[in-house]
């Protein structure tokens, strides 16, 4: 695993939801690094606390939010000590959030090139009126987009797709160094799931900078990704190159999950699905949070939860099956 | 295009209809609409009320013994050229009337509508912004209860407050007795002064809506996604309150502008008789007061075309403003 | 069967109602002026006789209310006259429901030159100013002296519209909802689908209506009464209002402001209760009002 010059490096970072039952613990305790210019993808069962993590780790949390403790350094600074006025200048500029269902992120009253201009005059950038439609139709071109009628539209009369690409644009429009996508894919058809997947390959390739994308599917993760963290109830269980992933899974669930893959040519009766149920982040199982549904649950495994060691490889993971520098 | 020629077209359907229903329940009021006005005749020139009746009659172009549906013909042929009749009780026709009144209930209506729409949508949008907090609460259950007071006893509290106790306000009339009309910064002052009372009657209870209304919409409005977004691109909180927020809770209660427009057109009867304000409202209390059925037709059909009128504009306008009815 | 029915009846709809605040405060005004109605006027006496000697005397423990213009007691009167404009604006309520529910749900269910000319009725209902054209309507009955009912049906004629166009919205986008369609697939009668699927999802935004109709239904009724074109009852609150003010000069007296006050003040109280309820009872059944969660 490519382990040159982290660029964002999270520590330790917990998260809740508070709602009237109590606290949604949805992040508890994730450390990870992401390597410069890689593409990470957080992968993970729905309300498995992956949108969680960046949602903390760019402070989007919504109203009921609130990060208990950790740290994310970005370039070695924590961006979570910052004020709102110095974390405001690297929001966008430095790190891009795309998030989720692009169908409301937009407003829809305000024209496209309006978006873009807002994003640019909340920067302090001087750009003329010009550059401004030039760069705008410079980045939607290079989302495949058609700048002479998107600049000019509503959002209303665009495509579910086309949106999506829209925030994209909206997002290397200040060329950032890290851009954090949240369920890329997830809310559109499969024809454009795949178109947007090509567009982050072909950004991949054309641009210095580092992706991180949050998805369920794993095969997206498959197809985009250098290295795949898989989350399970509010924990990071297991993180290694893609490449590894699927050839070696390592923890019973990562197992679980490219088992229950169904390819095109696959067989059938290999397909597996997980016995039982996500676990309720309200309240969590004890210990280990996958040991109710683990074919190779120990005692131990009730009883504390696993820490995240360093196998001899170069892989991380959280199980007691598992030594420190060892197998 | 389409969409218009449609909603004029139904509109002018509507409009019909209306001013027809209206024509049959005045002609059904009892009373003979000349009376009153044989009776001065009578008077004046000292002849039996039957003769007076007679010409009363020719004067209003009334023959008591046509059919209601040559009367009716007459109606909307003297309103197509623009006649709105005739009254009896002011012995004069009722364009006149309407162009001595209309001006005042203009002017407190348009007074009225701009304050409490631009107050109401301030106070709604800060008292959301606040959310859950004391002044929230303050503001929310203020403006629920100002609501429930009808425009015309507000119209009593001020009237008795401010002018009888506290000699404030005048007591009524559009502009004081014994003072020549002119443009005289003085006169012109006077103006609002007389114009207040009548116009907080009915902008205060309507404030407290937009402002209810307003909070509502720019809660809802917080919670939408593009709002988190924009957050997330930098966006100063300034800028988010304002484009992102206001104008998108604002637009359904442009579309409501019209209906209020048309509230305050139907209270300005009661309203302006207690404030003694002479505009169509006052005519009009006056003329059922006396069965004036000339001036009460008239009127009527005045008032119905004005809320058509501002149903109109406000749509048309409205589909200006939101895009999203622009290109449907 | 049936015990289950009305236990659930009373955990869906009734215990909702009674822990939100607005609601429960909302209803507790209304049934007081409700039993003011019913039990007020048995309970207190009502002299009516002029007593001049006791003309504007101000709230005390024997006059609670004070006096009007001819010495009668205030109180006396605002509670017999509850039972008149309890009874006009309920009932007037309840016929603008009752008519606006059936032309809405009518509406909604016919479709083509049917509907447009529902849609016309109604757009001319919501055109024409509604309290001039109701000051009109009183005007022709004047001489008829008209009950309770009478008044409360004239009054209702102008207040029934806006409910009507707003049911008619709802049941055309329920119309094309997925579950009637199933409901015709499994052949049952259109009087079932009618009823059973559209009542069901109308029933709290019609209690809703009934409850803000009181706004609209006092304003109307009080503003008629107070220009003195329905004369029934001098002790209803509107005729009050008008003795108070033409007859008796109570606005220019300082002494009368009492007289006026607790008129108003019980006008208002009613109306805010109606209207807190119809708050309460809109954010039980929609949560998205409810706040802060």
């Amino acid at each position: 695993m490519n382990k040159l010059n982290p660029i964002i490096k999270v520590e330790n970072l917990k998260a809740v939801y508070l709602v009237r039952e109590g606290t949604i613990k949805a992040a508890d305790g994730i450390s990870f690094e992401v390597p410069e210019n890689s593409v990470t993808a957080i992968v993970g069962e729905s309300a498995s606390g992956k949108s969680t993590i960046i949602e903390a780790m760019t402070k989007t949390l919504p109203p009921n939010g609130r990060i208990l403790s950790g740290k994310v350094l970005y370039n070695g600074k924590d961006i979570l000590t910052l004020s709102n006025e110095e974390l405001r200048k690297i929001k966008w500029k430095e790190i891009a959030l795309v998030p989720q269902a692009a169908q409301q992120s937009l407003n829809p009253t305000m024209k496209i090139i309006d978006h873009f201009k807002d994003t640019v005059e909340a920067h302090r950038v001087n750009w003329s009126h010009n550059e401004l439609i030039k760069k705008a139709s410079e980045k939607l071109k290079m989302v495949r987009l058609n700048p002479e009628v998107v600049l000019y539209a509503y959002p209303l009369q665009l495509s579910g797709g086309m949106k999506q690409r829209v925030l994209i644009a909206l997002a290397l429009l200040m060329e950032p160094k890290v851009l954090i996508l949240d369920e890329p894919t997830s809310a559109l058809d499969v024809l454009t799931q795949a178109h947007i997947i090509q567009l982050l390959k072909e950004l991949k390739k054309m641009l210095n900078i580092t992706l991180i994308f949050v998805t369920h599917d794993i095969a997206v993760a498959a197809e985009l990704a250098d290295n795949v963290a898989v989350i399970y109830g509010g924990n990071l269980i297991e993180y290694n190159s893609t490449f590894q992933i699927f050839k070696n899974p390592l923890h019973p669930y990562t197992n679980g999950l490219i088992n229950s893959i169904m390819a095109v040519n696959a067989d059938m009766s290999k397909v597996k699905p997980i016995p039982g149920d996500p676990p309720s982040l309200l309240n969590p199982p004890s210990g280990c949070r996958f040991h109710p549904r683990c074919e190779h649950a120990m005692e131990i495994c009730k009883k504390e939860k696993p820490q995240l060691i360093e196998t001899e490889n170069g892989a991380q993971v959280a199980c007691y099956l598992y030594k420190e520098g060892g197998r | 295009m389409n969409y218009f020629i449609n909603k004029t077209l139904y509109l002018l359907i509507v409009f019909v209809i209306a001013i027809s229903g209206v024509f049959v329940l005045v002609n059904n009021m009892p009373g003979d609409p000349a009376y009153g006005l044989a009776v001065s005749i009578a008077q004046q020139r000292n002849m039996q009320i039957e003769q007076a009746l007679e010409i009363a009659h020719k004067m209003m172009g009334i023959d008591p013994h046509e059919s209601i549906f040559i009367r009716y013909g007459k109606f909307v042929s003297n309103l197509l050229k623009g006649n709105f009749g005739y009254s009896a009780f002011y012995n004069t026709s009722v364009n006149e009337i309407i162009a001595e009144s209309l001006p005042w209930t203009l002017f407190v209506i348009s007074l009225a509508t701009f304050l409490s729409f631009t107050i109401g949508i301030f106070l709604g949008a800060f008292a959301a912004q606040k959310r859950a907090t004391i002044t929230e609460g303050i503001i929310s259950t203020v403006s629920s209860i100002i609501q429930a007071i009808p425009p015309f006893i507000l119209a009593v509290l001020i009237l008795f407050v401010f002018s009888v106790r506290l000699k404030v306000l005048p007591l009524g009339g559009a502009y004081p007795v014994d003072i020549e009309p002119s443009f005289s910064l003085e006169f012109i002052s006077k103006i609002f002064l007389h114009a207040l009372g009548p116009m907080l009657a009915i902008a205060i209870p309507q404030m407290a809506s937009w402002t209810l209304a307003m909070r509502g919409n720019t809660s809802q409005i917080m919670e939408e996604d593009f709002i988190r977004f924009a957050e997330a691109r930098g966006l100063r909180d300034s800028v988010i309150a304002a484009k992102y927020v206001r104008n998108n809770a604002m637009l359904p209660l442009v579309a409501s502008l019209a209906i209020s427009v048309g509230y305050m057109l139907g209270g300005q009867t009661l309203v302006e008789s207690i404030f003694n304000y002479p505009g169509i409202g006052f005519y009009f209390g006056k003329a059922i007061a006396v069965r004036d059925f000339g001036l009460l037709t008239g009127l009527f059909t005045l008032i119905v075309i004005g809320v058509i009128l501002a149903t109109f504009i406000a749509d048309f306008v409205y589909a200006l403003i939101d895009p999203r009815v622009k290109l449907k | 069967m049936k015990k289950e029915n009305i236990a659930n009846f009373y955990y869906d709809y009734i215990q909702p109602l009674l822990t939100n605040k607005k609601s429960l405060i909302g209803l507790m005004i209304l049934l007081f002026y409700i039993l003011m109605a019913t039990i007020g006027p048995v309970v207190v006496p009502l002299d009516m006789n002029s007593n001049f000697a006791e003309r504007y005397q101000k709230p005390s423990l024997k006059h609670p209310f004070g006096t009007d213009y001819f010495g009668v007691d205030i109180f006396q009167q605002i509670v017999h006259g509850s039972r008149s404009v309890i009874s006009l604006t309920l009932l007037a309520s309840f016929f603008a429901v009752l008519i606006g529910t059936v032309i809405g749900v009518a509406r909604g269910y016919l479709e083509g030159i049917a509907g447009k000319i529902i849609d016309a009725i109604i757009m001319v209902f919501l055109v024409i100013p509604s309290f001039p054209a109701l000051l009109i309507l009183a005007a022709i009955f004047v001489n008829y002296n008209l009950n309770v009912v009478e008044i409360a049906l004239l009054v209702s004629i102008w207040l029934w519209a806006p409910l009507a166009k707003q049911i008619s919205a709802q049941v055309l986008s329920i119309k094309s909802k997925e579950f009637i369609e199933a409901s015709k697939m499994l052949n049952m009668p259109l009087s079932y689908i009618l009823f059973s699927d559209i009542a069901k999802l109308l029933i709290p935004y019609i209690f809703i209506n009934f409850v803000m109709q009181i706004k609209g239904a006092m304003e109307f009724s009080v503003g008629l009464m107070f220009l003195g074109l329905a004369k029934f009852d001098p002790t209803h609150w509107g005729i009050m209002l008008n003795y108070a003010l033409y007859q008796a000069g109570a606005l220019y007296t300082a002494k009368g402001f009492h007289y006026l006050f607790f008129i108003i003040l019980n006008i208002v109280l009613l109306i805010y209760g109606g209207i807190l309820l119809s708050q309460g009872v809109e954010e039980v059944f929609n949560p998205r009002l409810r706040g802060n969660e």
